[in-house]
């Protein structure tokens, strides 16, 4: 619904308790799958960073952004990870020369 | 086998690297040649001033490994070795464990740069393994 018509609808004086609820139920549908991805994403750092904690517990000498960059490519396949090191080397060599 | 950084890559280590290092066994297997000639590509043998090396586009990511620093032979090597799955393929990859030690020993510049680094991804990539084979 646009800001117009939900505008119409007032000026009609809908009750705007009944009016709003449908509102923002239209704006919560639209938003639905955002919010799961926003909330799936929360519980992977949430897991990632705990994941972290627990290793730089075991090894405090350990850089925190190594592990977690570690734990972040485990996550993806062998050849993924290969073709990310390869391209920011030699994306890099080209920019050196 | 795979080995250098490309193969601590493999494994997980966020390392940034420019060609994929090869240690072969032996060089001279005809199963090589037919790999090469297949991607358009030849093994130029070592001469004077260059090592052993690949020539042509489709090996230009590749480099060949004759040894490696602080390490044993190939055939010492190859047991320490890990199976990784590209596709319907399994590759030699030798062990972060080993790479690491290959690093310390060749101590250049270049390798003290990465050392800590490849320390770290191996305390992660022990605590993933641990973690797994619990479960």
């Amino acid at each position: 619904m646009k800001w117009c018509e939900r505008e119409l609808f007032l000026s009609l004086e809908m009750p705007v308790t009944s009016f709003d609820k449908t509102f923002n139920v239209r704006c919560l549908m639209k938003q639905r799958p955002q919010l799961a991805h926003a909330v799936k994403a929360q519980r992977w750092a949430r897991r990632l960073s705990a994941r972290v904690e627990k290793i730089i517990a075991a090894h405090p000498q350990a850089d925190p952004d190594n592990v977690r960059h570690t734990l972040i490519l485990l996550e993806k396949p062998p050849l993924e990870r290969l073709q990310r090191s390869l391209i920011r080397g030699r994306a890099s060599a080209i920019f050196l020369k | 086998m795979v080995v250098g950084l490309s193969a601590a890559t493999l494994q997980g280590a966020p390392v940034v690297t420019q060609d994929v290092d090869l240690w072969f066994e032996n060089l001279g297997e005809s199963k090589i040649s037919r790999a090469l000639q297949e991607v358009g590509a030849a093994y130029v043998p070592p001469s004077a001033f260059n090592p052993p090396m690949l020539a042509g586009t489709g090996a230009e990511l590749f480099d060949i490994v004759v040894r490696m620093d602080g390490l044993g032979t190939f055939a010492q090597e190859i047991k320490n070795c890990i199976d990784v799955s590209l596709g319907r393929q399994k590759l030699k990859v030798l062990s972060l464990k080993r790479i690491l030690a290959s690093k310390l020993a060749a101590n250049r510049p270049k390798d003290k740069l990465t050392i800590p680094v490849l320390r770290d991804a191996l305390a992660a990539t022990q605590s993933v393994k641990r973690r797994v084979k619990k479960k």
